[in-house]
Parts: C-alpha cells; structure tokens; sequence
C-alpha cells in the first residue's frame, strides 16, 4: 500500500478573537468539520477519483493528503513513512513524493519566472539531475507534456490556459513523485482544451506508472481517468464506486442526485434534474448525516448519527442509513 | 502526445522592445548619467577649487569668468554646484538602498509569515509614520548631533517603515497565490519562497518609492543643511548653499538660483525614471 | 404585457481599435418572439461580446458594426438615452459572476426594489412587495425575511438568483444570459437553469443563452449556433445539431465530452484557438480540422443551408459522416 490516510479531521474554527477568550467564553464556535474521519488507501500504480462540490472538502482533503495543511488528527502514510508526525525539515524534503496539480493555471506559476527557471529550480533543490544533464531534462519534461522546447525560455504570461496547465504538470513530475494529486485540474479550461489535458494525464499515468488522486465535481471525467471513485459531501466521504461499478448503480442519495443533476447532450436532461430545490444557504446540520437536510429518504437515525461507511458488496461502500438498512433487509 | 501548436505571436522579446522605446526612460536615465557623470568628474572639469575664497570679489552675477557667478565669500558656484553634485547624489542614493533593504526584507517576512510577526510590524508602522518625516529625522539627527553619518543614520531609522508597509501589503497578497502555494508543496524552504518567489514579484513598488525617496532625501538633507544640521561649511552641498544664501535671494539671487535649479533638473530625472519602471514592469510581466 | 418582438443580429462585427482585430466577424442569427436560442462557443470565439454588443455594453476599445434590431428597433442606432431605457426593461441581461450586479452595501431587497422602481415608477412599498415576490419566484424561501441581508449572507447559487430576479423585476421581454451557471455545482447549474427555463415559458420571454458548453445549451435552448474564432460555424434546431451536427469544429467539441467516450482516449481538437489576428480568408478552423483540404482555409466561405433551418459553414459535409460514427451523443439523441 503506497499511501494511506486514516480518519483526516480538519476543522477550520471561526475565531471571535482575543476579548471573548480572555473573558473565558468559548473561544470557537461550534461548526461542522471541514473534513471529518476521512480514509483513503490506493496501491502503487493505482488511482482513485474524488468527486464532489464546493463545500464538500475535497480540497480540504486534497490539501490534507499533500500535507499543504495539518489535519486536526489522523495520519498520512506514504510507504510506511507516518509524514504527519514529521518535522519541519524531514517534511519538507518528502513532499517532493507527493505533488498536485492545481485548479487555476493562471495563478499556479510564477509571472516572473521563465518556463525552463521554473522547471530547473525543482531540479537543482531536490538535486535530482547532475547539472550538466539539467538542460536535457527540462526538454525531456517539455516533451512528455507536449510543449516545444524553446518554451524554456518563455514567461507564462505567453501561454494559453491549457498550455500553462502542461507546465504545471511539468513542474510536478520533474519532481519525480509518487503520488499525483489533481485537484480540478480541468475545470478552468475550455472544453476541448480539458480533452487534451485529460489525454495526457491519462498517459502519463500509464506511461509513468503514477499513482493518481483526481479530483472534480463531474462524475464521468473522474471515471474516465480514475476508475474507483469517492464521492464527499460535508467533509465526509459518502460513497465508494469501485471500478467495475457502473455510475447509474451508485446508492447515496446524493451520488444519485449528482447523477441525475449531470448536464447532458440530450435536449430534455432538464426534466427530471435539479428535483432537490433545497434552500442552499441554509448550512449543514450540525448532527448527524449532513446530507439529511435535503435528502428525501431522511428518517430518524439520520438526525442524530453521523451513519458510517459499510461495505454492500464488492468494494462498493455507502454511508447511509436509509441503504444500508435496504440492503440489510434483503 | 496531442499536438500543440506554437507558442503565442507575441513573445516577450517583441514586447520589452515596445516598452523600452519608452521616452520617459530614455530621457531619465539620460539626464540622471549626466549628472552623475558631472558629478564623478568634477575635479577635472571644475574651473576653480570649491572652497577658494574671494577670487574674486563675492557675489558677482554670471560672467564668463564665472558662469554661475560667485558666493558671498568670492567661491565659484559653478564649481560648487558640480562638487555638491557628488554630495546630494550620494545622499539620494545611500538615502534610499539603506533603508529599502531594511524595510525591503521585514516586510517580506512580516507580509509572508502574517500572524504576530505581522501584527507587531503593524504597529510599529503606526507609532513611526505619525510622525513627520522630516521632524523625526531632525530629532534624530539633533540627539546624535549634525554631519553626514548621522544623517544617514537617521534617514534609515525612519524610511524604512515606508518600505516595509508597501512590502508587507504586497506580500499579504501574494502569499496566498498558487504559485506560493506550489512552491511550499515543492518542498522548498521558506527563505527560498521568500526571496526567490515572493520577492520579486513584490518589489516594484517598493522600487518606484525608491524614485521618490531619492527625491526625498536630497531634499531632506537640503533641509537640514538649512538648519546648519547636515553638511557642515565648507563642503558644499545644494541645500546648505541655498540655506547660506538665503539673504541674498533679492540682492544676487543667482547664488540660490542654480543649487536650486540642480534640485529639481536631479529630482525631475529621477521621477521619471520612476515613472517609467512601474509602466515597463507592468506591461512586461503581466500574469 | 409588452408587445413581444424578434432579435435579428444582421453581420455583426466587433472591432478592437487598438488592434484593429475584427473578434466578432459578420454574425448573423434571429431570435423569434418567446424563443430559447443557445450561442455555444469556447474563450476567444467571441459569443460574450456578442451578446454584451446587442445591449451596447462593450468593453472600451471595441466598436461594433451591423444592424441588429429588436422588433422595430435598431439598437446600435439608438441614442444612449433611449438604450439605457431599454436596457432592464425590455431587455436584461445576467452574467457568470452575480456579484458584477449585487451592490454589496445594498441590501437584496432593496437592490431588486430598485430596479422595479426604476423601470415601473412604482412606490417604495409596492415596488418592496414585488421584490419579495420575484425572491420567492426564484426560490429563495423566507423571502421576506431575507431581503434584507446583503448579498455576501448568500451562496452562490442562491445570488444568482437574486441575480434572476433583478434581471427579471421589470418583466423584460428578452434575456441575455452569459455564462450564468458556469461558475456553480453540478446540482445547483441544473436548478438554476430550470428555473430559467420555468421563468422564459411563464413570462413568454425570448432567452439568449450562451455557453461554452453545449449541454446547457442542449438542455434549455429551442435552436443552437455555435461560434468559432469569432464566426458561426453551424446553426441550426437543438435536436438536429446534436442528431446530425454539420461541422467539423461540433462534432469536435462533442467529442471532447467524457460522456462521447466509446473507446479508450477522449477525442480531443488538437492543437489551440487561433490568434484573432493571423485568421486565414477562409475556414478559422482548417488547420485543427481532420477533413481540411487547401480550399477550406483558401477564400471565405458562406453558411449554406443543409437542411431546412439547419447551416453550416463548411465545404466538405459530405465527408463528416466519418466522423460522426462512434458519436455516442448522436445515438443517444436519436429518440
């Protein structure tokens, strides 16, 4: 098992500053968890999606797994090695084995930093090439994502979006990583731009032999490039499709009204979509399931326990009462 | 490997040719090497020692003799006007690398670590800009006593502030771009963030403040030389002739007239060299 | 009840000064009175100042030349004083992000009041009523009550429906949408383009959605044009173009979607939109096009008619039938 994450809890506390606190009262106000007892494992060469939308802590997850910010308890393996408990130092130098990919080309890299500039740094600080074989490198990196070489010696400013997303990807395989985490790394591109990006991932994981963590809120691009699919929602992950799973099999409801959500080319996807019509500022509940505020099949055990997730047969895992209850009465 | 077609027409060569066509640069520079290079040559091309007095009798207008005139003790002014050149340049530029660096690099840190590192620059920013500028210079400068070093000490006991409140801004509002975000996930130390990644996209400011501080500083040095708290006579210096000839501004008002004209043609060239930096780096390297 | 007229954008062109680059090339399209049209198009092709230039709101630097009329109105001809009239009366538009039209120092309520009073001369208190009804029209619940938070109390889908009922206050007879749900969730893009459509169908209005995706379109829009480096490539009845799409640039973009997959790649456009300033004569999208051949890129080449309603800027349709095997999109639509 390449990458483990054990019951990630991350918590951001809305603080009502220093006067309440020195007059004892309490210092955080009670919210729900931005990400709560979520697990991941994934095998080498392995790749699972997530999906989910704003709110649901995917990103929080995200950001967890690469250790971009400590989770509130839990722990984050990567072969056998505990990088929660990790130092400063010791972190620093093992983040190089997880890298991500980001939502927006357009921030993710430095305006004032040339292409190639970009591309050696990470090869100079983790001393991965000898320095005369830098140089080569960097072509070869600018190759394998489709880039010309004399983008070396170009400013991002000179790139389209899509072409800016390649050398973000550049930039995280130069640093020869284990684990390659994809948070969105499409939606802010056009369409036929995600199409070529989504191509190169794909073949860079196969050709590289990557183990892949792909986030997004639309279900068929995770499926396309991540076969076993977690579905969040509130911090938690509700769902688990395994590969062989079709997507019109999932169980939780929200998987389902995901489904049935999706845009589609049929003229008439309308009908049937959007049936939740939920008050959607109203925040989640602060017990039990989070999903019960807008979940046609809430009953009681819902207001109060957070349901967890149970296995209903090969691989496939839902954290719902409402099906597990169904299915257990079979 | 999808094909890619070629990178964009405009390339960053073809764009740093537009914008250095600029005249305001031209200019700016040009005048500024001028005046530097008077400067630096002053005791060769001066026609007179700048502190021989009465060659002449004092105070005489411009003449062929003397192009600039004479002082009331007789000194060419011409002279010292190009001899004050080395003072005033010196005084604009020490002026301001000082305390850009000071201020440059407690701002990076306060504006990318945030939290109570920033919270006490905060203040300290608050308590030192209440003040006048040129009031706490001149306190300064009357608790350590006149002369040029503790001028200079004084200057970037004060300046800095101005330039680590522009910085830490800036750095505020970098530090939550992806590309820091990225670097921090590179594994690369803080330092490294810092200067390599977080430094240079937040200088400028900080730089074109520098154009105007230069200005400042000439100034406040004019200033104090006024008060008989800067230079000290005889070594000639813009303000402190200004100062010195403030009583014959009716009488031969030539001897105010040319220190005052060097202040503001250095000041001018100065400023627009600031003017064009902000305009040429935000055009090269807009994200 | 405003008498309902038909858009007609007759070779509208959109011209940068600066550049003197034409981004919006002789486009031409009707809207008939209460019709969903859809403008499908990536970044750059031009659909948002396409639609930003019928209500004369380009951006500084960019002029506008064409005719387009509104019934029997020639909008790029009005004065200033009589567009601004128009604009939010009798035609309104709403954008991706609802915070370009919520002040954030206005309470909602008083922001949609605003409107209704502008263009209704209604009095404060009627106009408030109305407001509280265009929110719960739009479904905000507690309406009352919550018009009177400010616009950062809301998510974001529920300000782009308080975005909706500004738009729609004052009972506009034709709505330019761009790009309204592009920046929500999933769940959230299909309840707010149910309501567009719910709202289009109760107030008889005509809607002009564009998209870079066609599945909104798809699912909203009565006929569809989709827009190209700044020209229409294809026009035609939503359920024909995607049944049997007449371009080379559609079908591509259809592809590109995760759900046309019926092998192992996606089927990706090769290469990038073209800069609009080095456009050959003829076709924009020749040199990403499988099917080009010299004569596509050689002279400019007009919209013809495939089928009834149905155009298409290409020369070489009858080797498209190659590319739409394998469109899982076409079988699917074929009900």
């Amino acid at each position: 098992m390449l990458l483990i994450a054990e019951h990630l809890t991350k918590t951001y506390a809305h603080r009502r500053g220093w006067v309440p606190a020195a007059a004892g009262r309490r210092v955080h106000d009670a919210v729900r968890p931005a990400l709560a007892d979520a697990s991941l494992s994934l095998e080498r060469g392995e790749s699972i999606g997530i999906v989910g939308e704003s709110g649901s802590g995917k990103s929080t997850f995200a950001r967890c797994l690469a250790l971009l910010e400590r989770p509130d308890s839990g722990r984050v393996v990567l072969d056998g090695t505990d990088l929660t408990g990790l130092g400063t130092g010791p972190l620093r130098r093992s983040r190089r084995r997880i890298q991500v990919v980001f939502q927006d080309p357009y921030s993710s890299l430095n305006p004032r930093l040339t292409v190639g500039s970009t591309l050696r740094e990470v090869l100079l600080v983790h001393r991965l090439v000898a320095r005369d074989r830098i140089a080569r490198r960097v072509e070869e990196l600018l190759d394998q994502v489709g880039l010309p070489a004399r983008a070396v010696d170009r400013y991002p400013s000179d790139f389209s979006g899509g072409q800016r997303q390649r050398i973000c990807i550049a930039r995280a395989l130069a640093a020869e990583p284990e684990v390659l985490i994809a948070d969105e790394p499409v939606s802010a591109l056009d369409v036929s731009i995600q199409a070529q990006i989504l191509n190169l991932l794909a073949d860079l994981r196969t050709q590289l032999g990557l183990s892949m963590i792909f986030i997004s809120h639309d279900l068929h691009v995770v499926r396309y490039i991540a076969p076993r699919i977690a579905v969040m929602f509130g911090g938690r992950i509700v769902e688990i499709l395994p590969p062989g799973i079709p997507l019109e099999s999932a169980r939780h409801p929200y998987t389902q009204a995901l489904l049935a959500s999706r845009s589609r080319l049929e003229p008439g996807w309308l009908v049937g979509a959007g049936e939740l019509n939920a008050d959607l500022s109203a925040s989640l509940p602060a017990t039990g399931c989070p999903f019960r505020g807008r979940c046609p099949h809430a009953f009681e055990p819902c207001h109060e326990i957070d349901p967890p997730a149970r296995d209903i047969g090969q691989g496939h895992a839902v954290a719902c009462h409402y099906v597990t209850t169904a299915s257990r009465s079979y | 490997m999808s094909a890619v077609s070629p990178v964009a027409a405009t390339g960053p060569a073809q764009r740093r040719r537009g914008a250095t066509a600029s005249w305001t640069l031209r200019f700016g520079l040009t005048g500024i090497l001028t005046v530097g290079t008077l400067a630096t040559f002053a005791p060769l091309i001066a026609p007179y020692d700048p502190t021989a007095l009465g060659l002449a009798s004092g105070l005489q207008p411009p003449s062929a003799a003397h192009w600039f005139g004479t002082d009331q003790l007789g000194r060419d002014i011409l002279t010292r006007v190009l001899y004050a050149a080395r003072i005033d340049l010196q005084i604009g530029t020490i002026g301001v690398i000082i305390p850009l660096i000071m201020g440059v690099v407690i701002g990076l840190f306060a504006g990318y670590y945030a939290g109570w590192p920033d919270a006490i620059l905060g203040r300290v920013i608050d308590v030192v800009t209440a003040f006048p500028f040129l009031v706490l210079v001149l306190a300064i400068v009357a608790m350590l006593g006149p002369g040029l070093r503790n001028f200079y000490i004084a200057i970037s006991l004060v300046s800095w502030v101005a330039y680590a409140r522009i910085v830490r801004g800036e750095a505020l509002s970098v530090r939550g771009r992806g590309y820091i975000l990225a670097a921090r996930s590179l594994g690369y130390s803080d330092a490294r963030i810092v200067f390599r990644h977080l430094l240079p996209n937040v200088i400028v400011p900080a730089l074109v403040f520098g154009m105007s501080d230069f200005v400042l500083d000439i100034l406040a040095g004019a200033s104090l030389g006024f008060f008989g708290l800067g230079v000290q006579p005889p070594t000639p210096e813009w303000g402190v002739m200004i100062a010195e000839g403030r009583n014959f501004i009716i009488t031969a008002p030539w001897v105010v007239i040319f220190p005052g004209v060097a202040i503001v043609v250095t000041s001018f060239f100065v400023s627009l060299i600031g003017d064009s930096v902000s305009d040429i780096v935000r055009r090269v390297h807009a994200p | 009840m405003r008498p309902k007229d038909a858009l007609r954008v007759e070779t509208l062109t959109v011209t940068f000064r600066s550049s003197g680059h034409a981004v919006v090339r002789g486009v031409s399209f009707e809207i008939a009175a209460g019709e969903a049209f859809g403008l499908v198009g990536e970044s750059g092709s031009g659909k948002s100042l396409t639609c930003r230039a019928i209500l004369r709101l380009l951006p500084r630097g960019a002029s506008a030349a064409g005719r387009v009329t509104y019934g029997a109105r020639s909008l790029l001809e009005l004065g200033d004083a009589e567009m601004q009239t128009l604009r939010g009366s009798t035609i309104a538009m709403i954008f991706q992000d609802p915070m370009t039209a919520l002040n954030p120092v206005l309470r909602v309520g008083d922001a949609i009041a605003q409107v209704i009073r502008s263009h209704e001369g209604l009095g404060a208190r009627a106009a408030r009523t109305r407001a509280i009804e265009m929110m719960e029209r739009v479904g905000i619940r507690d309406a009352a009550r919550r018009a009177a938070a400010y616009p950062h109390e809301f998510s974001g889908g529920m300000r782009q429906r308080i975005h909706i009922a500004m738009a729609l206050a004052a009972r506009p007879t034709l709505l330019l949408a761009d790009e309204p749900t592009t920046a929500l969730d999933v769940i959230v893009q299909a309840e707010i383009l149910r309501l567009l459509d719910d709202l289009r169908r109760e107030q008889g209005m005509s809607l002009l959605l564009v998209s870079h995706d066609f599945r909104v379109v798809a699912g909203v829009c009565d006929r569809v044009a989709v827009m190209y480096a700044g020209e229409l490539v294809e026009l035609g009845p939503t359920r024909t173009v995607l049944q049997r799409p007449e371009h080379p640039y559609t079908i591509g973009l259809m592809n590109s979607l995760p759900e046309a997959v019926t092998g192992e790649r996606l089927r990706a456009i090769p290469g990038v939109p073209p800069d609009p300033g080095r456009l050959p004569p003829g076709c924009a999208f020749a040199s990403r096009c499988e099917l080009a051949v010299d004569a596509c890129s050689a002279a400019p080449i007009a919209l013809s008619q495939t089928a009834p309603g149905h155009w298409s800027r290409c020369i070489r349709i009858d080797r498209l039938d190659d590319m739409r095997r394998g469109l899982a999109a076409a079988d699917s639509a074929c009900v």
